[in-house]
Order: C-alpha cells, then structure tokens, then sequence
C-alpha cells in the first residue's frame, strides 16, 4: 500500500515536471516581458528624474526652457509623474506665464500625491509672484495626515488674512492646533486670528496658552506685549496690571508698552500717575500719533485746553481722517467758545461715524456670486474713505478674484 | 457638563477652548436641540423655580456686613419676567427685557411694587403675546400681597416692557403707563386701590414698539405729558433669526439689522387725552431708545428729556421756554464715548455725583463699552469722566442695562448700581447671566467697586434688565428691586445700619402734582446735596419717587431748598425725624 502510494506520488510530480518544462517557454516569455517593463519604466523614471533634476537646475535662469523640458516629461509620463506637474507649474510660474501654471495644476489627477515639500515651494512662490488661487490649491493638495499640514495651514492662515477670507481663518488656525497642540507658536497662531477677527476675551486666553509654552525670550515677550494690549482694551486692570509687571521684568519697555502703561492708570483711575507718565513719552517719542492723542485726552480731562487742542491738531495733520481724534478736538474748540470749527470736526466724525457704521454692515454681511463682489468692492469704498488703503486694496482683490467664479 | 460644552469642544472650538477656564463651560450650560441639518442650536432655557438663583454656596458666604440681603422668598413677592425664550424663536424682542415700579399706588405711605410681566413668543410664527403684570401692595415689615386681581391691573396687555408712574390727572394717585411691544397701556389710578385702563380713550393708540417712558410737564402748563422711546420695526412677520459666527449657532440679530423708530411725546390735554406733538416739538425719529431720563438737566425750570439709543447717538432735548425741544447732544457731549462712537445705551439716570451742584448724566452701554458718566461742566458742556471717576474698564465685558444712581450707604454721596446680562444666548465667551456691580462713591471723587460687599445676589451672575430703588421698609435706607429675564424677581433689602435722614415728598401746585424737574439742595455733611425729581431712571423702571437726604447725626433741623419747575424757589425748615416731609409748593419761604 506505502509502496504504491509512493510510486503513485513520484508519478504525480513527474507529471508536473513535465507539464512545467512544457510550458517554460511561456513563462520565461512573461518574465522577460516583466523584465524589460520594469527595465523600462526604472528607465522612464530615470529619464524623468534626470529630466526633472536638469529643469529644476534651469528654474532661475531659463523658466522657459525648464517648462518645455518638463512638457515633454508629463506628455511621456501622463499623470504618472505628479512632482513633473508640480514643477512645470513652477517653472511656468517663474516665466510669469500665470494662467498656464493654473492650467497645469489644474491638470493633475490627484496633486497630494506630490511631494509636499515641493507643494509647499509652490505656494510660496505663488504667493511671491500674486497668485494666491495657486497658492491655495497648492496647499490644500496637502492631506491632512501628512506632516507638512501644519507648515500648510500656516501658509493657508496667512494667505486668507491676506485675501481677506475671514471665514475660513479660524477652523484652520484650530486644526494647526489640534496636529500641535503643545507647540506654542500653533497657539500663537490662533490667538493672532482670533484678535483679528475681534474676539477679544478668547485671544487674551489663548495668549495665556502661549506663554504657558512659549520658551523663547522673545517670543514671550511679544506675546505678553499683546496680552497686554489685549487686556487694557478689555478693561481687565488687574490682569493688566500683572502682565505690565512680568514684561517689565523680561524686557524694556517700548514706547507702545509704556502707552499701555498709561491707558492701564487711565483704567484704574490714576489721572495724575496717567498724565506724568503720557508727559515722559511724548516727550521721548514726540511724533507717536498715539501717545499725542493720549496726552490731548488726558489734558482734555484736566482741563489743559490749549495742550489738548495742540496735541490734537498735530495728529490730524498726519492722520487727517481719524476719526475720534476730530470728536476729541470739537469738544477742545467747543470749550475754548470756538463753535465754527468745533462744528467742522463734529461734522467730520459724524461722517466717518456713518462710514465705519456702513463698514460694520456690509462686513457681516457676506454673500455669494456678483453679491459678494458688489459688498467687497463697497467695503474697500468704505476703508478708502477712512483712509485704510491697505484693506481697500486687498478687499479690491478679494473682490476681482471672484468675476471668475461669479461668471 | 451639558451637552452644549461638549458640542463645542467637539465640532467647532476645538482644542482652543480646551484649554479655557470651566466656567465659560458652565456659563454655557445651556440644552442643545438638533436641526434637520444636524446643526446643534442653543435652546434659550427659562428658570422656572424661584431657587434657581440662589445655591448652598450663596448661604455660606452671606454676612451681615453686606449691603443687601436677598429677601425675596420671606416677601411674598413671586414674580418672574418672561421673555419668551422657549419659542426658541431669537427675536430682538427677547433681549429687551423688563422692568419693575417701586411706587405708593394707595398712598398709604409704604412703596408698593408693580412687576412688568413680559410675554411669550409664538415657536412658529414667533408672534409674541404678553403675559400679565403684577402688582404687589406693600402691607409692611416687608411683607407683599398680590393685589392684580383686586386692582384691576389689566390683564390683557401686549408683550411688556417696561413701566412709569406719574399724576395725570393731578389727583395725587400715581397712574401707571406701561410699554409694550404692540399696544401700551395707560392704566388711571382711581384713588379707590383699582386701575382703570385709559389708553384708547387718551388716544395713546400707537401700536408699535414701545420701550422706555418718562413723565414730565414738557410745555409747563403744570399738566404731566408723556415721552416714549421707540426701537426698532422688527416685526414676526419678517423674523430670521442671525447667524452667531462665533459659536456657529442661531442666536438674536443686532439692532443695526433693523430700522429704528421714532420716539413720541405726547401733550397732556388736561380732559384725559394726550396729544403726539413729538414733530412740532423738535423730537427726532431716528433713535433705537431703550432709555429716556426726564429732569432738569440744564437747571432753567423746566424739564428736559435726556434718551439712551441703541447703537445711535444719544439725545439730549433742551426745553426752550416750553414751546419746544433742542437736540443738543452731540454739542454738548452726551450723544457718544469719549472718541466719538455711538455706544449701546441702555439704562439712564442724572444726579449731582461730585457735590458741585450740578447734575451729571450716566448711561450704562454694551460690551466692549465703558458705562459712561458725562460731568457736567456748567456751561451746557459736558466731559466723559467715567475713567476720572474709576469706573473705566469696570464692567467693560459685560452688557449694561438697569441702573441707579442712589445714595445707598447712606453717607450723603450718590452711589451707583450696574445690573449686567447680555443679548446673545450664547456668545461664546461671556455669558447670557453676567454679574452685576455696585460703586459706592468716596466724597465725590472716585467710584470704588464694592460689589464683593454688596449681598449674595450680587455674587453670582443673572440675566438682569430692570431695577428699582426704594425704601420698602421705611427705615431711611434704599432697597432694591431687580426684575432679570427668566429669573425670579429679586427683593433686596438694604441692611446697612439707618442714619439720620430726612425723605422729601414733594406736591407741586402751579408745577404739576408730582414735578418733575424739582431740584431739592440740602447742606449736609459739609456739601451742598442736590437732588432731582425725576422720571424714567434706570431702565424700564419707577424707582421710589421721595428724596431721600442722609444728615448728620447731631442735626435736628435742616433748610431745604426746592427750586420748582414753576420757576419758584423756595426753603422749607424741617426736623430731622426720620419720617417723611410733604412739602408743598407755595408753603414754603421766599
């Protein structure tokens, strides 16, 4: 029985010897097939690599050349060589050719399987050459697993603060938060949008959470000269008061820091200690805008007409459309009996006050399509005319990055 | 911690907020509802049970020491304002809230208490509907019984806002007029302990939003006309609650989102029917008042309007000789804050607050917004002191609404009291119930914030609007009604020890029974004390409408000067005896 099986067996596994050296030729040809395609592709990846390598080296000096290089890359390789597409892009980003680099992009299948680093070049040159739409396609092609996310998300934060894209700032300034939340700077981040969208109380708590991190001398000294800032505008005099004392023990006192110092005895209602100390900055820093209409305020309150009036008057000169600083001194003139001008500046701030009244409006008013453009283009309208050209331009391009999608 | 709390860890905040102080959890610590779009929105709750705003905490920390004791369980007052909040609706009209009247209805010479009674809103059409006004009679030693039946306070009004008392018909009964969203109401007081409703009948048939009101003989022909502020024209009809962007929930719109209305003053007639002369007398139409103070401002005799806007100019009115109003805010330094912007103005009160005889406006605002106190310089200008006298940054982040200036401690100098509560349900960092606060005012130079000393009510937050002051008990020491949105009206009782004081009750003659405008000066404690007869201080309220004076515990005697709005001026001797003064006009000497 053993005997015949086992003959039985060795029958068996000379069948399949057999069976196998007649088709040997078929397989041999399959694996020399699989040989040359993997030959050929580790070729191609080669040929595109070395392609990449010399167009990346022709990046500065000849953007042109370095696009056609990586054309003729991508028109080999299909969608195959992601990093190929994201250096065309840059290459035709550099030749100032902007719309082609966006078509390009545009192109790739799937852009996150780009190396990040290189998205993250991308972006910082789209920002560079004003193409923030790349600039964000860019880094928003980088997945939210991947460990260049939060160098996106910063880049993302601050190209929304820049395109004035309040809306989104703040989930991304949580999510950088949430990948990091034990670096200081992530905290920082947040702080910074949430002060910039006006949410005050949370921005003085979330600075609090930096300097619980924060290791850096300096750093922590600008983050405790914002609490500071942050709580005098909240009228928290005690808080105030412990931060003006730890960052006059880490550091000397700018002349921002010790304006605070004065609003800070303003709040506490220490008039006398306020106007000595107003005294000294101005007159150390005797063109400070802020620390003159300080002083005028202050004199105002004690009743040094004519001090108020001059301090007042000097601001305008420079700052011919601030606003309160006219309020300030119509009510100088209007107790010095000078009712014409007084009047004139009542006039302007009732004018500036109607503006920052409309701006307060069409901010919280955002809406979608031409509406959007239409209330984007009156706000930069608005911050024209109170004299903020900065965000009038930026809202102005806000406002021209939407024709595309409005049409 | 609610459901709420964790919602915003979760799905919005994040991490951020984890690392926030608890409390902005447990201010949160509202019921959450899910929408069809899975979005979670706050449910606005409404303290049903008169314990809820007092906890085993509170009666650890009570003393003795306090300025205020909370009462009002012992007082039989049970009364809470509703706004409507369950219709889970978000209507600016839930944010306005409700007053509370301190006034002697029977002239029985113990201060009764009238509760303005809100109303409810419609959760689908947000239509509101009001809730019936209470009023309570003062039977002594602190002791309160509900009389709304027997009076006949009408049961039917409008959603309500706030009250007013004042002598329409110079009989010597205060009648009441009460504001409401819709129609207001004019209740007379018969003098027989019942009101009647007189308000169509007055031609008072206004049907729009009606908020503050003050009394006050406007054209001084010794009638007591009627000035009311008006806010916005939101109606149900156009309702859409906001967005909140910063805890991405439904919440209240803002004032600016509406237009506002106009104000109206109405002239009493003298044959039970006013007339709106609001146009011919200069009124403005483009305020949102939630605030009108009448008195006089300017001390010429006769009574000027002083009115709270919401997100607008304040507005000063200076009577000229009768014939009409000047608006002279902006001029004279009272429409903004110190830079220039209108605030969000909600309580109002004047009185002489650095001892120069001269009466000083204060307004309570918004947040991020000093209260402002403007000191009145004597020449029609005023300057914003509110940093000067040290109340800068004080109750800065929370929304000021009720407010008083009292001398509560009874040492000749007028305090002040700031009740908080914000509009939003939920603002992500401060909180609906905010804490309120109490200044007391060191010789006319600076406010000190003594609210850790003020009482238990005073140490945990509420959702408070309204506030009345009087002497409930009659022992010369000011008490102190506080009517809070959703919460039970609270009854405090002034517990500091009594001095000598005399209380001034004063009955004009040519000037109108009760004559607003009065200016009474008593020399004590070595200053010149100036008191005003008022009407429409504080917020929504009727304080206690007899002047009180603290003197010196050696005095006997004092000389009280009263200028009428008459134009007379007059000084009466009176004894120091602890009990009240009439004193009327035409009675006393040159």
């Amino acid at each position: 029985m053993a005997a015949s099986r086992s003959s039985g067996k060795s029958r068996s596994r000379r069948t399949m010897n057999h069976q196998v050296f007649r088709r040997w030729p078929r397989f041999a040809g399959l694996l020399a097939l699989l040989i040359v395609l993997i030959f050929v592709w580790r070729s191609k990846q080669g040929d595109i690599a070395s392609v990449c390598q010399q167009a990346g080296a022709l990046l500065a000096t000849n953007p042109n050349r370095a696009a056609l290089l990586l054309e003729q890359v991508v028109s080999v390789s299909g969608t195959d060589a992601p990093d190929a597409y994201v250096l065309w892009t840059r290459a035709l980003l550099a030749a100032g050719r902007h719309s082609e680099a966006l078509g390009c992009f545009s192109l790739m299948n799937n852009p996150s399987a780009a190396d990040h680093k290189m998205l993250l070049l991308l972006a910082d040159e789209a920002v560079v050459s004003g193409d923030p739409l790349l600039a964000r396609l860019s880094l928003e092609a980088i997945s939210p697993e991947s460990v260049d996310r939060p160098a996106a998300l910063q880049r993302l934060i601050s190209l929304n603060q820049q395109t004035g894209n309040a809306t989104s700032i703040m989930p991304l300034a949580q999510e950088l938060l949430i990948l990091q939340p034990d670096n200081a700077n992530s905290w920082r981040v947040l702080a910074q949008v949430q002060e910039s969208q006006k949410e005050l109380h949370a921005a003085a708590a979330t600075f609090q959470e930096v300097l619980k991190r924060e290791q850096v001398t300096d750093r922590r000294t600008s983050a405790l000269r914002s609490l500071l800032r942050l709580q005098v505008q909240l009228g928290e005099r005690t808080a105030a008061r412990v931060s003006l004392n730890e960052l006059t023990k880490i550091a000397p006192l700018k002349t921002t820091d010790r304006i605070n110092e004065v609003l800070l005895l303003k709040l506490e209602g220490e008039m006398e200690q306020a106007w000595l100390k107003i005294s000294e900055v101005v007159a150390q820093s005797p063109t400070n805008m802020l620390a003159l209409e300080t002083r005028g305020t202050l004199a105002f309150s004690r009743g040094e007409n004519n001090t108020a009036r001059k301090d007042f008057e000097a601001v305008l000169r420079l700052e011919p459309l601030n606003k309160q600083v006219h309020y300030k001194l119509a009510q100088t003139l209007l107790r010095m009996d000078n009712i014409d001008d007084a009047r004139k500046h009542l006039l302007e701030n009732r004018r500036l006050t109607e503006i920052s009244a409309d701006i307060l409006k069409l901010e919280t008013a955002a809406a979608e399509g031409q509406a959007e453009i239409d209330r984007l283009n009156k706000l930069a309208t608005a911050y024209d005319q109170i004299g903020q050209r900065e965000t009038a331009t930026r809202l102005r391009e806000a406002a021209s990055r939407l024709v595309p999608v409005a049409q | 911690m609610s459901t709420k709390c964790n919602f915003r860890l979760l799905t919005f905040v994040g991490a951020a907020l984890i690392a926030m102080s608890l409390s902005s959890c447990e201010r949160s610590s509202q019921p959450t509802i899910t929408d069809v779009s899975g979005k979670k929105t706050p449910v606005a709750t409404e303290a049903e049970s008169p314990s809820a705003t007092s906890s085993p905490e509170l009666t650890r920390i009570r003393s003795d020491s306090d300025w205020f004791d909370d009462v009002t369980e012992s007082t039989g007052i049970v009364f809470t304002y509703r706004n409507g909040a369950k219709g889970n609706q978000f209507t600016i009209l839930e944010t306005v809230g409700g007053g509370v009247g301190i006034f002697d209805f029977d002239c029985d010479r113990q201060q009764d208490v009238f509760c303005v009674g809100g109303g409810t809103i419609d959760p689908r059409t947000a239509t509101p509907s009001g809730l019936p006004c209470h009023l309570f009679h003062n039977t002594g030693d602190f002791k309160f019984k509900d009389v709304t039946v027997s009076g006949h306070i009408s049961v039917d009004t409008d959603y309500s806002h706030g009250c007013v008392a004042g002598d329409i018909d110079n009989d010597g009964f205060p009648d009441l007029f009460v504001t409401c969203y819709g129609h207001s109401c004019l209740m007379l007081n018969c003098g027989d302990g019942t009101f009647i409703d007189m308000t169509n009948s007055a031609s008072l048939t206004d049907e729009s939003w009606s908020t503050a009101a003050a009394f006050g003989d406007a054209d001084g022909d010794g009638l007591t006309d009627l000035y009311v502020t008006s806010y916005t024209d939101w109606s149900p009809e156009d309702h859409t609650p906001c967005g909140n962007s910063i805890v991405q929930t439904i919440d209240v719109c803002p004032p600016q989102n509406y237009n506002p209305l106009p104000d109206r003053l109405y002239r009493n007639q003298g044959n039970g029917k006013f007339q709106e002369v609001s146009e011919e007398m200069g009124i403005r139409n483009d305020g949102m008042g939630l605030g009108v103070l009448a008195t006089d401002i300017n001390q010429d005799g006769r009574i000027d309007f002083f009115v709270a806007n919401d997100a607008v100019a304040n507005r000063l009115y200076l009577n000229s000789e009768g014939h009409s109003f000047i608006e002279t805010a902006e001029f004279a330094g009272v429409a903004y804050n110190e830079g220039g912007s209108p605030e969000g103005s909600m309580g109002i009160d004047a009185e002489d607050i650095d001892g120069d005889g001269l009466c000083e406006l204060w307004v309570t605002n918004f947040e991020m917004e000093d209260n402002s106190l403007f000191q009145n310089q004597g020449n029609g200008l005023f300057q914003h002191a509110t940093a000067a006298f040290g109340l800068a940054g004080q109750s800065r982040i929370n929304v000021g609404f009720g407010t008083g200036l009292h001398d509560l401690d009874g040492d000749s100098w007028i305090d002040v009291y700031v009740l908080n509560g914000h509009v939003l349900y939920n603002n992500g960092f401060t909180s609906f119930r905010q804490p309120a606060f109490v200044f007391r005012n060191l010789d006319g130079r600076k406010f000190v914030d003594v609210t850790g000393s003020s009482g238990t009510w005073f140490h945990v937050p509420h959702s408070a609007r309204g506030g009345a002051v009087g002497d409930l008990d009659g022992n010369g020491m000011l008490d102190l009604i506080i009517s809070s949105i959703n919460e039970p009206t609270a009854v405090l009782r002034n517990q500091l020890p009594a001095k000598n004081w005399i209380r001034l009750q004063l009955v004009g003659r040519q000037s109108s029974r009760f004559p607003v405008g009065a200016q009474v000066t008593v020399e004590a404690f070595g200053h010149k004390c100036v008191r005003l007869a008022k009407s429409g201080s504080g917020f929504l309220s009727q304080s206690d409408s007899r002047i009180l004076f603290a003197i010196e515990p050696e005095r006997a005697e004092v000389d009280v000067e009263v200028a009428w709005p008459s134009g007379k001026h007059e000084t009466f001797r009176a004894r120091v005896t602890a009990t009240d003064h009439v004193l009327i006009e035409d009675s006393g000497a040159d």
